[in-house]
């Protein structure tokens, strides 16, 4: 068997890995056709290093169960020097394992009845050498697991010694053997508590970073929890609209929507590392429902979570009249997904959402969107046309103040810089406009309401004087016709016939 | 006595038809943006060619229009001053007239009233044009050159300008469709069609009719010539 060692993956390198797992694989697999686990584990050639051990061993004579376990039954047997640590064997377990009927010497090939020498480790890839293969691609079987000292990955300490199990039954608690802070916010978080309210569907460790013996770090490009795989790997769930009805998940299409959303984007498009994938915002061990006070999108904890990348926008966000208002504990006052939104983050220039968040504002701010929408700015914004006034033109974005605050920009002292933002020649009178000018509020504005009721009711004066009169016109002209203007005046009644011949 | 005579100008034909034709330009551009919210409005709007167009054809259109008006008024002004002709200035007849005409349509008298050149709704409805595009001129600048206008007149003036600019046009379109095109068109003594104002022309029965003042000041006058 060639030598697999290699440093920084690649493409090719694994191509060719795989290509020859598959060749080992179907060879092993012919070779195990119509055997049982017993009848597999008894060698048969002596061509590989490991097996030619065993031969000599069987010359030697292989020792029966009975034999080990005449000094392995005693639960008082332990391992001198050192390290210590019992050698007792339960038959029992090993007859309950997915290993029952196989010999003790099956896997202690070396073994001899009785014997001072301690027994090398099992080599498990003596039977199951396409698995350590495999396990070689992943991190567990790499170099740098193997130096791990006493957490070094073996085969044993996934799948335990005498009481091994079917592979399907490993649970976390497996994975905790090592990785127990990760797994210890796991289990407190939704697809942990899922899980152990026995959703069958809800994430495991394997379901996010892939099987064990092939599993890759992170860091790693081929890893489905790499940077710029995650939005897929959490797809593989969340991309399913019916897995998201069925567990009364609000945002059925989350992952068309971030897809296509500014971070989406960034990620597919450009490969952008520091763009927003699912566990930026949501975490990723500790991912909890957003009515959780201890999630990261739990609505006032929103902010610092946007704010681990936009700390800037943070910063004056949190001085604005809004982020007061949230500190101080309003649930109303917008957060930074109320007007970017969640899953739908769009570029701030793009014409679409220009629009939007103007209607966005007047979700809380009606009556200043309905005068808003009464002027001359409103009304060409509603019609599509973004280079007029929106709301953040003049109120400003994460940085809006009370009007009366003087870093307020439509405080009166700022207003005229305010408006020469659009109108370069602002000046002191021009800023007396009144954006949010109300016809009907003669307190408000007087000039602009007595204009208004004057106009309406000339409107209705001379259209109900235009209408009645065309009405009456229309009427008599046709009811009157032969005895109204068409009637000849008595002094020029001959001229008359004559033309109307 | 020929059967046609002359009513209009050329100078009075031309301004009808640019006035008219404005007058579409002015309502198909300038709605959309009173109406923003309807459906109909953006799909105007989109058919135009966007907000931008749009707004670059309804104040070019203004231009136009104000152009127009100032010429209009300003030959009014030498014709009457010179003391050829006043004759679209309302006077007291015209309101006799008035009483004597809705008589007449209640039935309450037996002819209506005999009109001069121009008859009372004929100068309604002028003197609303003339003074209601003078307020769309007036409001249509203050809001082309907001900045400009605030440099003599107080801020506050512009939302009025806005309100006064987009009623006034409201009215000037609901007269248009209801007054005038019941008068040109769909009235039964001019229906379908009233050419005078197109061919300058009218017949001397439909004069006769409409205007024996008038009627009879030019026969008069032609009689009296050799």
């Amino acid at each position: 068997m060639p030598s697999l060692e290699w440093g920084a993956p690649t493409w090719p390198g694994a191509m060719a890995v795989a290509a020859f797992l598959v060749l080992v694989g179907g060879v092993v697999l012919v070779r195990a056709q119509g055997k049982g686990p017993a009848d597999f584990a008894m060698p048969k050639a002596e061509t590989s290093p490991g097996q030619s051990a065993k031969g000599k061993a069987a010359k030697a004579e292989t020792p029966k169960n009975e034999d080990c376990l005449a000094c392995h039954a005693d639960k008082d047997l332990e391992r001198g020097g050192k390290r210590g640590g019992s050698l007792f064997v339960d038959a029992q377990v090993l007859d309950g394992s997915r290993h029952a009927g196989l010999d003790c010497a099956s896997c202690h090939t070396t073994a001899t009845a009785p014997h001072d020498e301690k027994l090398p480790r099992v080599d498990c890839a003596g039977c199951h050498a396409d698995k350590a293969e495999v396990l070689k691609t992943g991190v567990h079987g790499s170099p740098a697991a193997a130096r791990a000292g006493d957490r070094a990955t073996t085969c044993a300490n996934c799948h335990g010694t005498h009481d091994v199990r079917d592979p399907k039954t490993l649970g976390t608690e497996r994975c905790a053997a090592c990785h127990q802070a990760q797994v210890g916010l796991y289990r407190e978080s939704i697809h942990g508590k899922a899980r152990a309210r026995g959703d069958t569907e809800a994430a495991t460790c394997t379901s996010c970073h892939g099987p064990a013996h092939t599993l890759q770090v992170k860091t790693d490009p081929q890893a489905p929890t790499y940077h710029l795989n995650l939005p897929r790997t959490c797809a593989t769930c969340h991309g399913d609209p019916e897995i998201a009805r069925r567990h009364n998940i609000e945002v059925g299409d989350v992952y068309k929507l971030y897809m296509d959303s500014i971070h989406g984007r960034a990620i597919t498009r450009s490969g952008l590392l520091v763009a927003a994938n699912c566990s930026d915002c949501h975490g990723a061990h500790d991912i909890k429902a957003k009515d959780q006070p201890t999630s990261r999108v739990f609505r006032t904890n929103v902010p610092a979570t946007c704010g681990t990348c936009h700390a800037g926008v943070l910063r004056e966000y949190r001085q604005s009249v809004h982020g007061q208002a949230v500190a101080a504990g309003s649930t109303i006052a917008p957060i930074c997904i109320d007007c970017h939104s969640a899953h739908e983050i769009r570029r701030v220039e793009a014409e679409g959402w220009k629009l939007e968040i103007v209607r966005e504002c007047g979700t809380c701010h009606k009556e200043s969107l309905r005068t808003y929408r009464d002027t001359f700015h409103g009304k060409v914004t509603a019609l599509g046309f973004t280079r007029v006034a929106r709301c953040s033109d003049c109120h400003g974005a994460h940085d809006i103040y009370p009007t009366r605050d003087v870093r307020s920009t439509v405080n009166v002292a700022n207003r005229v810089t305010t408006c020469a933002k659009c109108h370069p020649a602002s000046n002191e009178n021009f800023a007396k406009y009144d954006p949010h000018a109300e016809p009907e509020n003669v307190d408000r504005s007087p000039l602009l309401h007595y204009t208004w009721k004057f106009m309406v009711w000339l409107l209705v004066g001379t259209f109900s004087f235009f209408g009645v009169h065309t009405v009456l016109w229309g009427v008599r002209s046709l009811v009157g016709r032969n005895g109204g203007r068409h009637a000849p005046p008595p002094a020029e009644g001959s001229d008359q016939e004559g033309q109307d011949a | 006595m020929s059967d046609m005579l002359p009513r209009f100008t050329l100078h009075r034909r031309v301004e009808h038809l640019a006035v008219m034709v404005l007058f579409t330009i002015l309502a198909v551009t300038g709605f959309p943006q009173k109406f923003a919210d309807a459906d109909w409005a953006r799909w105007t709007v989109d058919v135009l060619g966007g907000v931008e167009r749009t707004r670059w054809l309804h104040r070019m259109s203004g231009i136009l229009f104000a152009v127009f008006t100032i010429v209009h008024v300003t030959v009014a002004l030498v014709i009457g001053l010179t003391g050829r002709s006043w004759s679209i200035v309302p006077i007291r007849k015209d309101f006799t007239d008035a009483v004597q005409t809705l008589r007449y349509y209640l039935g309450l008298a037996d002819q209506p009233a005999r009109f001069d050149r121009y008859d009372y709704r004929q100068k309604f409805e002028y003197w609303g044009m003339v003074l209601g595009g003078g307020v769309m001129t007036a409001t249509g600048f203050i809001l082309y050159l907001p900045v400009l206008a605030a440099r003599f007149l107080p801020g506050e003036l512009i939302p009025a300008a806005k309100v006064a600019h987009s009623n006034e046009g409201l009215l000037a379109f609901l007269v248009v469709i209801t007054w005038h095109i019941y008068n040109a068109h769909l009235s039964p003594d001019v229906f379908p069609f009233d050419p005078s104002i197109f061919t300058g022309k009218i017949s001397a029965r439909r004069l006769h009719h409409e205007h024996p003042l008038e009627y009879e000041r030019m026969v008069g006058a032609a009689e009296h010539k050799p």
